[in-house]
């Protein structure tokens, strides 16, 4: 390990070089457990490797982007000044901003949380308490890293939010977590949100990703998501950021029996998206649904990888994923649904569709079963094709304008996934960003 | 090692007399090189460019390397120790059918084969009377007659080097993959269909009309052409289960379709798959792959796999000719230490192509079922149509089935579709059955027949008898 | 010859949409007719070296039959991404004869 006086944390470097450095390069206020982490997740990226081509789970994602971009880490100390976000209209119970990976004291509203209901900052230096509880869970993570990539994004942390909900407490509204890249200059934020919903207890948390047209650099988040036995817990990502950012971000769910958990998650902006779920249904009779839908265009690539483990009896889950392709863009989806011998009475469906608007645009998908118990349904199902031709004419003949037409088919196809999306007002907001999005790769694509 | 001078006497020699049909009196000792590979083709009498194109394919061998599967486990082969060219087994194992093991015969018994037949594939001596070799020679009149050609793939070497450089290597290139290269250096035997314009092959080829074919060929190669609106059926393979020394079964098989041309490629395999510890098994690695080059060209695959100890096989079609389809049709079974990696790739190049893919999957006992497909849309291929069904049926928890497709997509007039299902042999299915009458066996048998309706469908009868029977056998035991 | 172009083979061994693969000056090359222009690419895809010559010809574009990587005939763009090419060389038709210049 080199010495602490190394190059200021701001310097623009790449994650490659970030690996070969060592743990020292990130210093600055961090607290000592946070900068443990730091070290680990490298050490661990550096044991395993950074994820390459030439791997299978990287084969139509060329991770160099990510991995030989120059970022820079973001600056020590909170956020001043005004709020550039874009605000969903939608009651909180908590919303919680970040800008270019600095927390925005100003703009977090943190006061009238009901009891029993625990939201901490991390990465402010002040988390003292959380600390205990969290370290285990983000060495955990590190520890059942796949690749390098995921290592760094489960331990860098620049900054983030601990969930914590009691047994038997509801929490009614979402907690919302605001993440916007402004600064031109490419920063690397390494967002991480924990949310841990006690037995029997209820609770949902909104990431909202975006970030001003001319925004750079790379967003490497990390959720951590912990249903207890009984529990209901609900997480949402809305990843609108700029088209000239990437976005990393990597859901890990551990589900325990009889509990209920909902995924939205939207997929509009960004240069290269890498979207994964690695989801362990390890009690039994528990459900998770997956809802996804990806709307690339230009030279955006969107790739969600989902694994489902099934690794108790009687449990179900769902993956629906749909994504409508325009321009040159790509989109990639790969989803395994994994059950192990002792995983009886499993009912696992998955289903993804995918529609290209221009002949430049390139859809793959890699349904996946790997399963190894008998008493099981196990159901997957890919479509790729173009609008209904039939229900397209039948709108035309009923006076409806061509344009029209294709538009209202492409609302209808998306919002079969919008639909899903359990907040009323995050749907809300998607339906619209969605209608403006299509009607205008219509005009391009036609 | 022989030396060259003493081959070259040798070859001299022969050609003098005529040639040598493939029964020699030589074998080559284990090992692997280009002096192996020249004797080979030397040994066939084989013109110059084909000994060439087996260099070639033997020195791209040398610079790839073996792949690693994740889902198939096999103890590493040693090709040196492999002999690439050994007489065929002509000469009869058994003085009488009662040296023959009779679990064996039981065997044959019930799957319908006739008691000369057994000999026949037991290694027994047969009689005089049956002349296998006179039946055969029927048939040969009668397809030239109609003009197809049909030999072994040496004897089209030398009877017909045009229409085989043509063709040879267009669909599955020297250096497609490991084991097609390989196979493109050595191949010893295989079978050579050529069905000219218009031609409607008059009856169903099979490897067994075959004169001078060795009951189990190692390095296989074989061509199947159907030229202009010409259409054949080919059978490969039989229901009864095959032993041979060689553990390395590695073949590459060829289709090529002109316009309005169809042909039908059908399998039936059983190899044996070992003893109880999964030893002795043979390794089954084809390549296999139909090149729908003509308009309106149609190739189908169907295939019932039961043997092997390990089966790695992806047949394939490429459509190329605009309005063309591609099948394939599959039962793969996988039982005791079984594992198979088999699934198709559909590649869609042309306009308005169709393709259709219904893979049916058993594991059984400790099994290992893998399905990896690929339908791959190019940009081209306006109005493409992929239709592919996965099905999954798992008989106890011992066993594994796995689905890995890959779906490209790059045309958006394309419409693809993949549907998969993992279902088990249901107690109360069983129960209902029971109470109907039939025994377990014959209850698990009629479910699972009902599960590969779709593809037993597909094969011609004899074969679709066959079939259903070797399942049933296959699966004694599995239940439970 | 001394202005480099070698005789690769004779037009009428390539019809109209096909490909022939033919060693010029020890170099393997894929000659490709497209509408009766001769085109000369090398034999060798960028991806995995596999014979570009024996793959299927698609119009403009030549598809590599290992992995089904498309090129552009003319320009030899990988019509995936135009930074990656396949090698070209100059050709013309002498009377009933191809020639390639690949040095």
């Amino acid at each position: 390990m080199k010495g602490a006086t190394e190059t200021p944390q701001h310097t623009a470097s790449t994650l490659v070089e970030l690996v070969e450095r060592g743990g020292a390069a990130i210093e600055g206020d961090a607290p000592s457990w946070l900068r443990d982490a730091r070290a680990m997740a490298i050490e661990r990226a550096a044991a395993i490797g950074l994820p390459a081509k030439t791997d299978e789970e990287w084969r139509y994602t060329d991770p160099k982007p990510l991995l030989e971009g120059q970022f820079s880490l973001p600056r020590p100390g909170a956020h001043e000044g005004d709020d550039p976000c874009e605000h969903m209209e939608i009651e909180s119970a908590a919303r919680i901003v970040f800008i270019d990976g600095r927390l925005a004291p100003e703009h977090c509203r943190l006061s009238g949380l009901p009891s029993g209901v625990e939201v901490s900052l991390v990465g402010t230096g002040e988390e003292a308490d959380v600390e205990e509880r969290l370290a285990p869970i983000v060495a955990q993570g590190i520890g059942g890293a796949r690749d390098g990539l995921e290592a760094l994004g489960a331990g860098l942390i620049t900054g983030g939010v601990f969930v914590r909900v009691d047994a038997g407490v509801t929490l009614e509204k979402p907690i919302v977590v605001v993440f916007r890249a402004e600064d031109g200059s490419p920063v690397l934020s390494a967002p991480h949100i924990t949310l841990i919903v006690g037995e029997g207890a209820r609770a949902s948390v909104i990431e909202d990703h975006q970030g001003s047209a001319g925004a750079t650099g790379l967003t490497l988040g990390r959720s951590e998501v912990r249903v207890a036995k009984g529990a209901h817990a609900e997480h949402a990502m809305l990843q609108r950021e700029s088209p000239g950012r990437h976005h990393v971000s990597t859901l890990r769910l551990i589900q325990d029996a009889e509990s209920h958990f909902h995924s939205d998650r939207v997929l509009l902006g960004g240069a290269v998206t890498r979207n994964n779920i690695h989801a362990t249904l390890q009690g039994e009779s528990c459900e998770a649904v997956f809802n996804g839908l990806y709307t690339p265009e230009e030279r955006q690539h969107h790739d969600s990888h989902i694994r489902v483990e099934h690794m108790a009896p009687g449990c179900n889950s769902r993956q629906y994923y749909r994504g409508i392709l325009a321009d040159r863009s790509r989109a990639v989806f790969t989803g395994r649904i994994y059950v192990k011998d002792v995983a009886q009475q499993t009912d696992a469906i998955q289903s993804n569709s995918n529609l290209l608007l221009s002949d430049a645009a390139h859809a793959v998908a890699k349904p996946q079963l790997e399963i190894y118990a008998d008493d099981v349904r196990c159901t997957h199902g890919a479509t790729s094709g173009q609008l209904d031709a039939d229900a397209a004419f039948y709108l035309r003949a009923r006076g409806v304008p061509e344009r029209v037409a294709k538009l209202l088919l492409l609302q209808a196809f998306a919002g079969e996934n919008i639909d899903r999306i359990e907040n009323e007002a995050l749907r809300t907001t998607v339906h619209a960003l969605a209608d403006d999005r299509l009607g205008a790769a219509l005009e391009r694509n036609t | 090692m022989t030396t060259t001078p003493e081959l070259q006497d040798w070859e001299s020699q022969s050609y003098k007399y005529g040639f040598v049909s493939e029964v020699e009196s030589d074998t080559i000792p284990p090992g692997l090189n280009e002096d192996v590979v020249r004797t080979i083709s030397a040994k066939k009498g084989e013109p110059e460019w084909l000994t060439e194109w087996r260099l070639k394919a033997y020195r791209n061998w040398l610079t790839m390397r073996e792949p690693e599967w994740q889902n198939v486990h096999y103890p590493k082969i040693d090709f040196q120790a492999i002999s690439y060219y050994s007489a065929p087994k002509n000469t009869p194992k058994y003085e009488s059918i009662d040296e023959v093991d009779p679990e064996l015969l039981r065997t044959y018994e019930r799957l319908g084969i006739p008691l000369e037949e057994q000999k026949r594939l037991a290694g027994v001596a047969v009689d005089a009377v049956f002349d296998s070799v006179s039946v055969a020679t029927t048939f040969k009149k009668e397809l030239a007659a109609a003009g197809v050609i049909f030999c072994s793939i040496s004897e089209a070497a030398r009877e017909h080097p045009e229409l085989l450089k043509k063709y040879l290597g267009t669909v599955v290139p020297y250096n497609d993959n490991y084991y097609a290269a390989l196979n493109s250096a050595v191949f010893t035997d295989g079978s050579f269909v050529f069905v000219p314009k218009g031609v409607a092959c008059p009856m169903e080829l099979s490897t067994y009309f075959r004169i001078n074919a060795q009951a189990t060929g190692q390095f296989e190669r074989t061509l199947i052409i159907a030229e202009e609106k010409a259409s054949v059926s080919y059978l490969e393979g039989c229901t009864a289960p095959m032993r041979d020394e060689n553990q390395l079964h590695a073949a590459v098989v060829e289709l090529v379709a002109l316009d309005d041309a169809k042909i039908k490629y059908s399998t039936i395999q059983n190899w044996y798959p070992g003893d109880r510890e999964g030893k002795g098994g043979i390794f089954n690695f084809v390549t296999k792959r139909g090149l729908c080059k003509g308009k309106r060209s149609h190739i189908s695959w169907t295939q019932v796999e039961t043997g092997s100890a390990i089966t790695w096989k992806y047949p394939s079609c490429v459509l190329q000719g605009d309005d063309s389809v591609g099948e394939f049709y599959s039962v793969a079974l996988s039982k005791g230490r079984q594992q198979i990696d088999s699934g198709t790739k559909m590649v869609h190049i042309g306009k308005n192509t169709r393709s259709n893919v219904v893979s049916k999957g058993i594991s059984a006992q400790e099994g290992n079922n893998t399905y990896r497909g690929l339908v791959k849309i190019m940009r081209g291929a306006e109005n493409a149509r992929n239709y592919t069904q996965c099905d999954s049926m798992l008989m106890g928890n011992r066993c594994g089935a796995h689905t890995f497709p890959y779906i490209e997509n790059a045309n958006p007039t394309a419409n693809v579709e993949h549907e998969a299902t993992t279902s088990k042999v249901g107690e109360d299915q069983l129960f209902y059955l029971q109470q109907r009458g039939l025994n377990e066996e014959q209850a698990v048998s009629m479910i699972v027949n009902g599960f590969c309706r779709e593809v037993f469908r597909e094969l011609p009868m004899e074969f679709a008898v066959e079939a259903t029977k070797l399942l049933e056998i296959s699966l004694e035991g599995s239940v439970g | 010859m001394s202005d480099g172009f070698v005789r690769a083979l004779s037009v009428d061994e390539v019809a109209p949409g096909e490909a022939r693969v033919v060693t010029v000056d020890g170099v393997e090359i894929a000659v490709v007719n497209i509408d009766g222009e001769f085109h000369a690419l090398e034999n060798r895809c960028p991806h995995a070296d596999g014979p570009l010559g024996e793959g299927f010809v698609q119009g403009d574009a030549i598809v590599c039959p290992l992995h089904y990587w498309e090129f552009d005939i003319r320009t030899g763009e990988y019509l995936d991404d135009p930074e990656v090419c396949v090698r070209r060389y100059e050709t013309r038709v002498e009377g009933s004869d191809v020639l390639v210049r690949v040095r």
